[in-house]
């Protein structure tokens, strides 16, 4: 796995140049031609990637785990209720906000988390996400939570001086962030810091000796991955005007980590096809019967490692590198993709 | 009392946890999610009229043999995967059985009598069923212990668990072993499952609860070890009722778990009964 470690996002080809515009086109022109209940899917389907984003920069590049990201899309989605449901907040503040409020916490739940072994870390963020509709329901915080009953999300104004109804303007505020987002930790991951993560989660000890401050990222990794999946949870929250402890359950993180399998843990777009997944499948198999979807997630996880492990991107890699080869010179047609190749550590 | 009761079902996934934990040093994410489908096999067993005892032993049965096959034909291909694959493959069989479940029996919860309610023990101080899962749980340590004490089997088990080349070397079939232990940690977890089902009702999700109960029970009582599982285990249940009256509350009983958990993480990694491991790099 160490010689092939080589991730889709640093690769920088033409394709990698026009896939970003490519998607941000389609994703403008979107915002006329689905409308209601399409658009609001839309709008989940950009909130999911982001967090899946934050998943994707903790586990896929960093090497930890997280099995309790709902925590953090909790974190973003009480603030943004709370901001705006009591303090008037506009939306456009609030959901930011929700970003550095769950960063807050991702840091302070860092600063034991990133002690333990993986193994560990995943049973501790595992039982956090079981735990998670108590904490919210707890008796002290419910003041501000609304307790049992949850907290309704004032609907915010349209932004009719642009022609936009409302769902329009969510959706396109969602697209928006999404994309300042995506080319940040673009960038990040392509740069020294980028190049540091992947250090740390691949040789710990080689990276400590290079004087790379393994604790100091993992924490700042786990922060910056908090703030990412609070900013997705917030916009999620906006999206469906509500938010209640019962919605923030145990599925919730168990479906952002699906999210991030299937799209793939070492790349950014990957996010994108993943938050599809996740939104897209339980729609049409929720109409078969209940745990389909959940049947289905779990045999795409079982599948995805067991075939493709690195995920729906890395299928769109390897057909992608096929296809250059055939067109471009027959010299290295020889050589195994390397998008294929079973991981083993 | 009742705290001890319960603690008997946690003590007793938690020791299907360390078994697993032993032969591969993961900790199964599936295993209560096995252990409420074998609980949904006994509950199908029981409706076609097969007597209580029949259909039990029946399920331990049928459940040793799928832990088995799933580890053979599933889990075997993951041995040599990163344990971010593997963490994955056991959460998506976690999510599949759970569905499964779902998509077959629904989500309605269904009641599952207790064996025991016919018996009258220590002048009603007791509840019937919780002097059953105490009874029933001992007999389950008791067996599993002999087994690795006084069984070639076990014996060959532990050897392929504590040094999987030398037990190989003197003719141990480590692979099966690994398999075995597998079937062996269904087994177990069937028993617990059965058991709570009469407490927490039989639906696909009513092992969620009862597998954080078990991670603390492994985790405090050390999770390399059989026996500060079981001890965990009736820790956590006695613990756990006692907070929910006294401390926190019937309704932040899992927070405090959850407290625990990450206390004994940050504390005393390897629990009290534990090894402490030491990787060499």
């Amino acid at each position: 796995m160490h010689q092939n470690t080589t991730s889709y996002a640093l690769r920088n080809d033409r394709f990698d140049r026009s896939l970003p515009l490519v998607l941000v086109l389609i994703g403008f022109a979107l915002t006329f031609v689905l409308e209601g209940y399409q658009l609001l899917q839309a709008t989940n389907i950009l909130a999911f990637s982001i967090a899946i984003l934050g998943l994707n920069l903790l586990a896929g590049y960093n090497g930890q785990i997280s099995l309790g990201q709902g925590a953090f899309i909790a974190m973003g989605g009480y603030t943004t209720a709370i901001l705006m449901h009591r303090f008037g907040v506009p939306f456009w503040l609030a959901v930011p906000a929700s970003g550095f409020t769950s960063m807050l916490l991702g840091y302070l739940i860092a600063i034991p988390a990133v002690r333990l072994e993986l193994l560990y870390l995943a049973l501790a963020t595992f039982s956090l996400a079981v735990a998670l509709p108590q904490v919210v329901k707890n008796k002290l915080l419910s003041p501000w939570t609304g307790g049992v009953e949850g907290l309704s999300i004032p609907r915010p104004p349209a932004w009719e001086s642009l022609g936009l109804n409302l769902d329009q303007t969510i959706y396109l505020y969602a697209l928006l962030v999404a994309i300042v987002m995506f080319a940040l930790i673009r960038n990040l991951v392509q740069g020294r810091i980028g190049r540091a993560l992947q250090a740390i989660k691949d040789q710990p000890v080689a990276a400590e000796t290079m004087a790379i401050d393994t604790r100091f990222y993992k924490r700042a990794t786990f922060a910056i991955s908090s703030f990412l999946t609070g900013i997705g949870g917030g916009i999620g929250a906006v999206a469906t005007g509500f938010v209640s402890a019962d919605s923030y359950n145990f599925f919730i993180s168990i479906t952002l980590l699906v999210g991030a399998v299937i799209g793939c843990f070492r790349s950014i777009f990957g996010a994108l096809f993943g938050a599809a997944f996740i939104v897209l499948l339980p729609m049409y198999l929720e109409k078969v019967g209940q745990g389909v979807a959940w049947a289905a997630f779990g045999a795409a996880c079982v599948f995805t490692v067991w075939v493709m492990p690195e995920g729906l991107a890395g299928l769109v890699a390897s057909i992608r590198a096929r296809l250059q080869r055939t067109g471009g010179t027959n010299e290295t047609s020889s050589a195994p993709l390397p998008s294929v190749q079973r991981e083993s550590a | 009392m009742s705290g001890l009761a319960v603690g008997g079902v946690y003590a007793s996934l938690a020791l299907a946890l360390v078994m697993i934990y032993q032969t591969t040093t993961l900790v199964n994410f599936a295993q209560g999610e096995i252990a409420m489908a074998s609980t949904f096999l006994a509950w199908v067993l029981i409706g076609h009229g097969l007597p209580y005892w029949l259909a039990f032993a029946l399920t331990l049965v049928i459940s040793f043999v799928v832990g088995f096959l799933v580890e053979k034909y599933l889990m075997r291909r993951f041995q040599k995967a990163a344990l971010h694959s593997v963490l994955i493959v056991m959460i998506g069989l976690m999510m599949f059985i759970n569905g499964g479940i779902g998509v077959i029996f629904g989500y309605e919860v269904k009641n599952f009598d207790s064996p025991f309610a016919g018996l009258r023990l220590a002048g009603g101080l007791v509840s019937p069923h919780e002097a059953g899962i105490a009874l029933v749980t001992l007999c389950v340590m008791s067996l599993v212990f002999a087994f690795f004490r006084f069984t070639r089997v076990g014996l060959a088990m532990k050897g392929a668990a504590v040094n999987p080349l030398s037990a190989s070397f003197v003719g141990i079939n480590v692979s099966v072993m690994l398999s075995l232990g597998w079937g062996l940690a269904a087994m177990i977890g069937a028993v617990s499952g059965i058991l709570s089902a009469p407490i927490v009702y039989l639906d696909p999700n009513m092992m969620l609860n009862v597998i954080i109960y078990a991670f603390a029970g492994a985790l405090l009582g050390g999770i390399s070890s059989a026996v500060g599982a079981v001890v965990g285990g009736l820790l956590i249940g006695v613990a756990e009722n006692l907070a929910g009256t006294y401390v926190v509350g019937t309704d932040m009983k899992l927070v405090f778990v959850l407290a625990v958990i990450i206390g004994v993480l940050l504390i005393k990694p390897n629990g009290l009964f534990g090894q402490t491991v030491v990787a060499r790099v």
